[in-house]
């Protein structure tokens, strides 16, 4: 642990590795709204990336907008479709919504894979980055830190703001007891809902700057099964609240990182036993 | 009238397809009290284990099948014993064990790639002419899955119904500690269950692959949202509802291919699904409380 700690410290010093960590973090606020602050442990929440990113991507290709308003369009089209399907998926707890919500990104997933005019028959979507055509003129690897940095801080922000407010309280009562809180006459299906449709709008911010990132999507890429798993293992790691979430980004990050660095090939394998002896260790505590 | 025997003989395999891999996953659920999201990638194994017997090592292809088979069974009880079993004598909650499974998938999943590659790849069996019974068009591979589905379900009942384990197992699903103090070696049940468990996933990865042809390391976990539909349909921990989710399901996805473009097919299990919670979100909820 400690070398993979160390080795990660060391990936500090190159220029670009920061975006994985701010990428994490807000990966983490978006499960954290849900998760964290609702008690809603979503185990889907990489369908919101994988919105955000195909509409910011299908803003910039098809309609030739700018990144920097494709992005919060594909914010806010994973905000409204959180909003539509979480009506649906929040009428059942625990379990139920843990599978509900594996289904719907399975679903989704599939959907994308398979539909006709998405992407072309290679079923690769391409955001063309050279030549006259481009939208915007892609922005070097500290160009990406620093959209990633705001949004990391935009999240953080948010969700300080979110906790303190009459949101947060219901959230806080919902979580704790969600009966009581229908007894106490708090509005809980709008609460829930809110929550879900927020997470949704910063995994899909997030998706939409990766989707910018790495240029070349196919549904693989933007429903990679280790960003679904850093997300709910971040705030588990690391705690709700306002700052747990950031907490279990930077270990998480640390810790694939350095295991990256010793083992590149063996990068995701070691990143997910990690994850699951990280929570071994928060459960021993 | 044609169309609709043949995608009703379509749904029916595909049913059979589901019904192997829900039936194990349910069962498991039932005596462990807990999900496994990693149970895509025992599908996998059932898969790769048939393609090297069957195609690197040229055994013919149904001893191929059955030792493939096995050896899943054997993985889900080695996975169990090594990485799950410590959590659960630690009393770890159902919802953190749903995180280390959760992860386990990773695991599994990038396992298989270093082993088997990132390709596509097929079995020796081929697609076969279609054989036609009755108003049915279905090849012999396709006819092979619904049969074997048949005589596995058949088998599970008589496992259930007959066997001292089978009795255990139902024992362990209604009370685990009323099963214990009554006797029962829970361990061994536990034991014989994830056998079980991971041999109907091998099965259920080995029809799937031959029904979809050709097959990679995610082909069963992109596969899993469609059991758990069938799985959360027939009530989670359910064995014989599991049967009947997967035949619903089954059969709604296939036979929905004659109204609407058949790339999106699969996405009825989530139609279907979201129609049970939103009909009967109380009987759905009442097995476990909040996680």
């Amino acid at each position: 642990m400690a070398v993979a700690i160390g080795a990660g410290a060391l990936a500090l010093a190159r220029p670009g590795s920061l975006d994985t960590l701010l990428l994490y973090a807000v990966l983490a606020q978006s499960w954290n709204l849900i998760g964290g602050l609702a008690g809603y442990a979503s185990f889907g929440q990489v369908v919101f990336f994988g919105v955000g990113g195909y509409l910011t991507a299908l803003a910039m290709v098809r309609l030739g907008l700018s990144f920097y308003l494709a992005m919060p369009l594909g914010g806010l089209g994973a905000a409204l479709f959180g909003l539509a399907v979480g009506d649906l998926v929040l009428r059942v707890r625990g379990l139920y919504f843990a599978v509900a919500t594996l289904v719907l990104a399975g679903a989704t997933k599939a959907v994308l894979s398979s539909w006709p005019g998405l992407a072309g028959p290679s079923g690769v979507l391409t955001i063309t980055t050279v030549g006259l055509h481009q939208p915007t003129a892609r922005p070097g690897p500290l160009g990406f830190d620093a959209v990633y940095l705001a949004l990391a801080a935009v999240s953080t922000a948010g969700v300080s703001v979110l906790v303190r407010s009459r949101l947060g309280d219901s959230l806080a009562v919902i979580r704790d007891d969600e009966d009581l809180a229908g007894a106490l006459g708090i509005a809980v299906r709008p609460a829930k809902v809110a929550a879900f449709s927020l997470s949704g709008a910063l995994a899909g911010l997030a998706g939409g700057v990766y989707a910018f990132q790495v240029t070349a999507l196919s549904p693989a890429v933007l429903f990679a099964p280790l960003l679904s798993v850093v997300m709910v293992a971040a705030v588990v790691a690391g705690g709700a609240g306002v700052l747990g979430p950031l907490r279990g980004a930077v270990l998480l990050w640390l810790l694939s990182a350095g295991v990256g660095s010793l083992a590149p090939e063996l990068r995701d394998v070691l990143v997910a036993s990690l994850i699951v002896a990280v929570v071994l260790v928060e459960e021993g505590r | 009238m044609n169309l609709f025997f043949l995608a009703l003989g379509f749904g029916v395999v595909t049913a059979s397809v589901l019904a192997l891999a829900s039936v194990g996953l349910s069962l498991q659920f039932g005596v462990t009290n807990f999900v496994n999201f990693a149970y895509g990638a025992y599908l996998a194994f059932g898969m790769f284990f048939t393609y090297t017997l069957d195609v690197t090592a040229h055994v013919p292809f149904w001893l191929a099948a059955v030792v493939a088979t096995l050896l899943t069974g054997l993985v889900s009880v080695v996975v169990d014993r090594l990485v799950i079993e410590p959590f659960v004598r630690r009393r770890t909650s159902p919802f953190f064990l749903l995180i280390v499974t959760f992860g386990l998938q990773l695991v599994l999943l990038n396992v298989i790639q270093a082993v088997w590659g990132v390709g596509f790849e097929s079995f020796t069996t081929g697609t076969g002419t279609p054989l036609h019974l009755g108003p049915f068009s279905i090849t012999g591979d396709q006819l092979g899955i619904v049969v074997l589905a048949v005589v596995a379900m058949v088998l599970v009942h008589l496992l259930l119904t007959r066997t001292t384990l089978g009795k255990s197992m139902r024992a362990m699903s209604d009370d685990s500690s009323l099963a214990k103090v009554s006797g029962i070696d829970t361990g061994r049940v536990t034991m014989w269950t994830w056998f079980v468990s991971g041999c109907l996933a091998g099965l259920g990865g080995i029809t799937l692959a031959l029904n979809t042809v050709s097959f990679q390391a995610y082909t069963g976990n992109t596969f899993l949202f469609v059991i758990f539909a069938a799985v959360i349909l027939g009530g989670i921990g359910q064995i014989y509802g599991a049967m009947l989710g997967a035949l619903c399901i089954g059969l709604a996805v296939e036979l929905s291919g004659l109204w609407i473009p058949g790339a999106y097919k699969l996405d009825v299990a989530f139609g279907v699904l979201v129609l049970a919670l939103l009909l009967r979100p109380q009987g759905l909820i009442a097995t476990v409380g909040k996680a």
